[in-house]
């Protein structure tokens, strides 16, 4: 605070360290426009009234490489300072799905620090050390599955520090094509339980938080100028290209003689307000339906093997049942029952005649459209379903027990595939018992759950789904019900391939290990460690009742690198699905720190961490650093509630109606009693 | 020249004079049943002490009462409900039921300015407020006072780790009730005692 009288011309900066703290925004929320062909997001510090105040900012810089399944990208960020004091930069950035981030750099001048995996603790204390000791250092740590966070100390006055992150995903593969997709955006939470979300959030949309998530993400400015975007993508998958197309910016595509692809946004559409994806088709005469790559690394052999079950002869024997179970409870009251109803009435309009459906409304009891059983979706039974759903009130306790009881076990003899739309807030207190029925009554019916309002209990809501073998959708405004819905609703009404099972002869360590439905077109993808070069993979599932079975004889020759990260990648997911449904806390901790530091990955429980040798502030400056709390945010995450009633307002209006009523009234009768002397004197006279 | 007879005018006027009537028992009603809640939701809070379950208010209630907040101060003792949802402040303070999940984060409480939390706009720095939960008591300093755009700023639980953050409407004698300012206090957490139940 000293500062402040000392230097008036710092006084912004200077305020800004004593009492503030510092921020950082998302790409989208403001980002600058026309700085070429890079991303740029500022360092945002809030004063104690919520005003905030730049500080610096992040240029960002994707180069992408597309090898065989494998895409590696090489993003640069750089942290510059544009005020009068050190600055110590903290950066939340959004990375695809499962991405394996394995490495880290920070250029001082010339020189290149390569960052080095620790336990998530140590490289804390390595990097808090180095900037006591007033080194550089950089920090790269995981707070969500696609969500890290970037740490850079001590930025010069006016100047900048740059560094460099690698990751590796891998290629999304439909029998439509082949794509990728890279976050630009914070994306809502939710948009990693399934990789596709086409929502475009702003953060005054309401983001919400998930236990354990990094809160200093902060959207306070208005103001929100045009974002640019740099990406370069290098495409080379190892077959002729026939087709290369962009579903979200304008790109333009350069084909080279080796048949490699280079692709690069058009500048009038360099903004990144939206997740960047790329679709290409190869140009083949049959396409592909199966994929193996392998690699030898010094942990030994690892395989990864994507594969498109065959399009199965019957659909029409498969017959779908739909029950909607819609929660009515008082908790879902106000502008969520209104989104569920919307969700449900666009659900309804998506069946076929030939299908039947249900609703079950439940609070404390439950309340069904058709008593006893479902009914064909004949448009007479679809208006009176309509005119049910409208009549629908949110009030009363929740009890999810008998609706699930109603929705699973019911039609278990027959044969229609019976698909449960599970569309509630997740507000119940039970939720383990509730866990534990939905597994052992789930029989063939599939559960998907439908989550509605800005404050679902999400937690729920995505074990719900993986107990119920269903997928999970959020609906955080009424306006998306619709999208959302038809979204669902155009993937589970093909038949899936069911009951996968996944075996191995001289392959070992394979995941996944539970493996979800699989919707017509969709890819399954299975890493492995490979023991013996002659190895055998069998895979089987179902559709309806005909059975699906495949043998596939391993042979791995080549070695392309990324195989063995994509394991270790794959790994790591499905130990925290583990975590999910058993496997101890600790034991997962121990299992994924292991594989994080073997295969030098940023995981929950692995950072990166970069420390430069030599010191690079002086005594000095000591005091202004010490000011600055970097770690109490004072960003977002939890919207304020609605905290007045408003009843002094409603009193003093119903006041001032009766007040005025009296006096209209007696006004009224003294006119009268002046009319009648009136009239009585004018008959006097 | 009249357009009403005056019976219509008459029968208007009183209709006006019931509607009116009829408002104010439905304003009144507000803060009366925010009284009379704190009653029945205090019943509760010491059964659940006693039996060691959560019990609900009353059997069609969503929400289950979490903590008692205490400022002797201010003859302020009021039961904490599970969610800061409407349907949860009209009978009791809420407590952020996302902010509650998070590990070492602060709680955020938040109530009425025009019922509960009305002995806000009088609470001082330094002020000692008391949580008690099931199994423990906290004690709470009062640290600083911010009034902030509710439309701007969101509040970080994670960031404010062993705070306890108390959160209405702002300014207080605001007529409109829409307003979207909040006065949020924080205090920091001073001491932790095992519950006296």
């Amino acid at each position: 605070m000293k500062t402040v009288t000392h230097y008036p011309f710092q006084i912004r900066a200077a305020i800004a360290f004593c009492f503030y703290i510092v921020l950082l925004i998302p790409v989208q929320s403001a980002a600058s426009y026309g700085q070429g062909n890079k991303i740029e997001a500022r360092v945002i510090a809030h004063d104690s009234y919520g005003i905030p105040h730049q500080l610096g900012h992040v240029k960002s810089n994707y180069d992408v490489k597309v090898t065989g399944s494998i895409i590696r990208t090489k993003l640069t960020q750089i942290f510059s300072n544009d005020e009068n004091v050190w600055l110590e930069g903290s950066y939340l950035f959004p990375l695809p799905h499962n991405a394996a981030v394995d490495r880290l750099k920070m250029f001082i001048g010339d020189r290149v620090i390569e960052g080095k995996i620790h336990k998530k603790e140590i490289a804390l204390k390595k990097y808090e050390k180095a900037k006591k000791e007033g080194k550089n250092a950089a920090l790269v740590e995981q707070d969500r599955p696609n969500i890290f966070r970037s740490a850079v100390a001590h930025i010069p006055p006016n100047s900048e520090i740059t560094i460099q992150i690698e990751f590796q995903h891998k290629v999304e593969w439909a029998d439509s094509g082949f794509s990728f997709r890279l976050p630009t955006t914070i994306t809502p939470r939710y948009s990693d339980i399934k990789s596709v979300t086409e929502t475009k959030l702003s953060i005054s949309d309401g983001w919400q938080v998930l236990p354990g998530e990094r809160s200093n993400v902060v959207s306070t400015t208005n103001d929100k100028p045009k974002n640019d975007l740099a990406i370069k993508v290098k495409l080379a998958p190892g077959y002729p290209l026939k087709s290369i197309n962009s579903y979200s910016h304008n790109i333009i595509k350069t084909i080279n003689n080796d048949g490699s692809a280079e692709i690069v946004i058009a500048p009038h559409d360099a903004r990144a307000d939206r997740d960047f994806i790329i679709g290409w088709k190869p140009d083949l005469i049959d396409l592909p339906r199966a994929a193996f790559f392998s690699e030898a690394s010094q942990f030994g052999t690892y395989g990864m093997l994507d594969i498109i079950p065959p399009k199965m002869g019957v659909v029409s024997n498969q017959k779908r049942e739909v029950i909607f179970v819609i929660d009515t409870s008082g908790s879902m009251s106000g502008r969520s029952i209104k989104a569920a109803k919307r969700a449900l009435l666009s659900g309804l309009n998506g069946l076929k005649e030939s299908e039947k459906f249900n609703i079950i409304g439940f609070d404390d009891e439950i309340e069904k459209a058709f008593p006893t059983y479902s009914v064909t979706a004949k448009p007479y039974f679809k208006s009176l379903a309509r005119s049910f759903v409208d009549n629908l009130i949110a009030d009363g306790g929740t009890n999810m027990l008998p609706a699930l009881t109603e929705s699973l076990s019911k039609n278990k003899q027959d044969r229609f595939l019976t698909q449960v739309i599970f569309i509630t807030d997740g507000a119940v207190s039970n939720e383990k018992s509730l866990f534990r029925f939905i597994r052992d009554n789930l029989g063939h019916s599939r559960l998907f759950t439908v989550a509605i309002g800005s404050a679902p209990n999400s937690h729920f809501m995505e074990e719900t789904a993986i107990a119920g073998r269903g997928t999970y959708t959020y609906i955080a405004d009424d306006s998306e019900a619709e999208s959302k819905m038809k979204k669902l609703f155009s993937k589970i009404e093909l038949p899936a391939l069911t009951d996968i099972k996944i075996t191995g002869q001289g392959l070992t360590d394979i995941v996944p290990k539970q493996v979800p439905d699989l919707y017509s077109g969709e890819t399954l993808s299975i890493a492995m460690a490979v023991n013996d070069p002659k190895s055998k993979l069998f895979i089987e599932g179902r559709v309806g009742d005909e059975l699906w079975k495949s043998e596939l004889d391993i042979r791995h020759t080549s070695s392309d690198q990324g195989v063995a990260t994509n394991w270790a990648r794959s790994m790591i997911t499905s130990l925290e699905r583990h975590n999910y449904t058993g496997l101890s806390q600790e034991r997962t901790k121990e299992k994924v720190t292991e594989l994080g530091l073997a295969f030098h990955q940023v995981t929950p429980y692995t950072s990166l961490v970069a420390v430069d040798v030599t010191p690079i502030r002086t005594d000095n400056n000591k005091s202004v650093k010490s000011d600055i709390p970097l770690d109490k945010p004072n960003g977002l995450s939890i919207s304020l509630a609605q905290t007045s009633t408003g009843y002094f307002k409603s009193l003093m209006f119903g006041l001032f109606l009766a007040i005025a009523s009296i006096l209209a009234l007696a006004f009224d009768s003294r006119k009268k009693a002046v009319n009648a002397a009136n009239t009585k004197n004018t008959f006097g006279g | 020249m009249n357009f009403f007879t005056a019976k219509t005018k008459k029968t208007v006027l009183t209709l006006c004079l019931l509607a009116s009537l009829g408002l104010i028992i439905n304003s009144i009603w507000i803060p009366l049943k925010a009284k009379v809640a704190q009653h029945l939701l205090h019943a509760a809070w010491e059964k659940s002490l006693e039996e060691s379950v959560t019990v609900k208010p009353w059997p069609w209630f969503d929400f289950v009462p979490v903590a008692e907040l205490v400022m002797p101060k201010y003859r302020v003792n009021q039961i904490v409900l599970s969610s800061d949802a409407g349907g949860a402040l009209a009978f009791g303070p809420g407590e952020n039921s996302l902010a509650s999940k998070m590990p070492q984060a602060a709680k955020i409480i938040s109530g009425h300015r025009d019922t509960h939390f009305e002995f806000l706009r009088d609470v001082e720095i330094g002020d000692e407020i008391t949580l008690n939960k099931p199994e423990t008591s906290l004690l709470y300093e009062i640290e600083h006072i911010e009034i902030v755009d509710s439309n701007k700023v969101k509040i970080s639980p994670k960031g404010y780790g062993k705070h306890l953050v108390l959160v209405t409407c702002y300014p207080f004698d605001d007529i409109s009730g829409s307003s979207s300012l909040r006065y949020v206090v924080f205090a920091s957490q001073k001491k932790v005692t095992p519950s006296l139940t």
